[in-house]
């Protein structure tokens, strides 16, 4: 396994345009198995098992039937590019999987600023700009920019959400990009099949401020499961892993009092 | 002309506006043809290819049309209604790029005072034929000066992976950037035609005042020493009788700067 050490660079990336690029973070092996257990994954909530390319599926990929995704929560390539990356400690949110179908609008998925938290971004499919390659907008996921844009584009710039000026990750299936959640992004042009796996870390509260926007986001976060059939969050099988990490992720979970 | 709302918020969220179509084919076709007058006037034996870039005024009586459109509506009129105050065009100008790459910069060396440019590309451009490429918001602090020349020290990507969005542009097309946006381009072939009109904020302070008068000076050393041209406000370009021109002349003067 890859154990990740950050360059100087990486972090002047991530923290000057909100985001930053792994190429190839996947063996062909591993990614072999990702994408076996995402649509497996996915399939056993998805109503007749399979997707029906019409609206978009979500599922947690924290149970034992997607053993290896569930893992890469605590994989240093995640965890501990996400500590590195922020400077600080980070818990695990979620790690999850979505069939994607058609576009989707323009948005940070942090409306904050106190607060935040690095979404992983997995695509199974070569990706680009014309077929619903993620876009983000550089810089976004600070001011003045972040508070500047918006959901409507065609009110506010007097263009279409595609026309927005941005940076599209082409991609091919083992790259990974993070992206910092406050930063805008939007896809464009996607299949009605679009796979996309997500891990996702968030900052560990410091004041009761942030902890009370930490609580209100994973409560969010846990009414947006609710609606594809999800009623557990953080799983049983996902508070079990015994490792030190997740064990002190379930136990901070516990102080906030967001355990299911 | 009178921009909307709309563009004037996309100006300045994002540093730049795009006019699409700005100059009609048969404006095209004589701006191309003044273009490459008025440049090849400059070179030694009117040779092009001469592996070097080349730079010249475009305010002579060799190229009444684009001397001209430097007061034109579409272009004055929308630079002070871009920047929201009143400008002084400060140059028309042409360059031929000769092959090759133009690194990360932006062309304004503070963010003490404001100015626009227009960039006007006479052949089709994409992001793989050395389309402008801006950096969207970065004409703003604290990005402006996050951004480094030198993006494989400081981000660990080659220029050409930098993050940004590409000014795909046909003929007629016309970009609007402002002069603390960070912009490049990577992949333009040896013939890489781009026409230029700026504008600077009418400086309402001394130290814009200051400001303003080094940079005038600078560029008319610039363009002097090395590109051989002998005057920054040409006497033709002075004799433009509309009311941009004379009143921009008026103040150019008790600037000090005209030659």
């Amino acid at each position: 396994m890859k154990v990740m050490s950050l360059t100087e660079q990486q972090v002047n990336h991530f923290r000057t345009f909100g985001f930053v690029v792994f190429r190839q973070l996947f063996r062909p092996d591993e990614l072999k198995l990702y994408m076996d257990e995402f649509d497996r994954g996915l399939d056993l909530w998805v109503p007749g098992g399979q997707h029906d390319r019409q609206k978009r599926h979500h599922a947690l990929f924290t149970y034992d039937t997607t053993p290896f995704i569930c893992s890469l929560h605590d994989d240093p390539r995640f965890a501990d590019v996400a500590e590195e990356l922020y400077g600080k400690p980070m818990f695990g949110l979620t790690v999850n999987g979505n069939y994607y179908v058609g576009d989707t609008q323009g948005h940070p998925d942090s409306g904050t600023a106190q607060h935040s938290g690095i979404k992983f971004t997995i695509y199974l499919e070569p990706l680009t700009a014309a077929d619903g390659a993620l876009r983000l907008i550089p810089g976004s996921h600070r001011e003045p920019l972040r508070t500047e844009l918006a959901k409507d584009p065609q009110a506010k710039f007097g263009v279409r959400p595609e026309d927005v000026p941005c940076y599209s990750f082409e991609s091919q299936p083992g790259d990974v990009l993070a992206f910092d959640m406050r930063c805008w992004h939007a896809s464009f042009g996607g299949s009605d099949h679009r796979r996309m796996g997500v891990v996702v870390y968030f900052e560990d509260p410091q004041t009761p401020e942030t902890e009370a926007i930490t609580k209100e986001k994973i409560e969010n976060a846990k009414k947006l499961a609710a609606s594809f059939g999800q009623t557990v969050w953080f799983t049983p099988y996902w508070r079990s892993i015994n490792n030190l990490r997740h064990q002190r992720w379930v136990r901070r979970l516990g102080e906030l009092g967001v355990l299911d | 002309m009178r921009l909307t709302e709309q563009q004037f918020n996309y100006f300045r969220t994002f540093g730049f506006a795009v006019f699409r179509q700005l100059l009609t084919p048969e404006e095209v076709k004589r701006y191309s043809e003044e273009f490459n007058k008025g440049l090849d006037y400059w070179l030694d034996d009117n040779r092009r290819h001469n592996q070097k870039n080349h730079y010249a005024l475009l305010m002579y009586e060799t190229t009444p049309f684009i001397a001209a459109l430097h007061g034109d509506p579409r272009f004055a009129d929308n630079a002070e209604q871009l920047l929201g105050k009143p400008v002084i065009g400060a140059s028309a100008n042409g360059n031929y790029w000769w092959k090759g790459d133009t690194q990360w910069h932006p062309d304004a060396r503070s963010l003490g005072f404001e100015g626009v440019k227009f960039v006007i590309y006479l052949e089709p451009r994409d992001a793989t034929n050395g389309a402008l490429r801006l950096i969207p918001g970065s004409h703003r602090p604290p990005y402006y000066h996050q951004l480094s020349r030198d993006p494989s020290e400081a981000l660990g990507v080659r220029p050409e992976e930098v993050p940004c969005c590409v000014f795909e542009s046909q003929p007629g097309d016309v970009l609007a950037f402002n002069l603390a946006c960070w912009h490049a381009a990577f992949g333009g072939d040896d013939f890489r035609r781009q026409g230029v009109m700026v504008y600077y904020e009418d400086p309402q302070t001394p130290e814009l005042t200051q400001e303003v008068i080094e940079l005038i000076l600078h560029a008319k050393k610039n363009a002097a020493d090395k590109y051989g041209q002998p005057h920054w406000f040409p006497q033709y370009w002075r004799l433009i009788d509309n009311s941009h021109h004379q009143r921009w002349v008026r103040r150019l003067a008790e600037l000090g700067v005209l030659d």
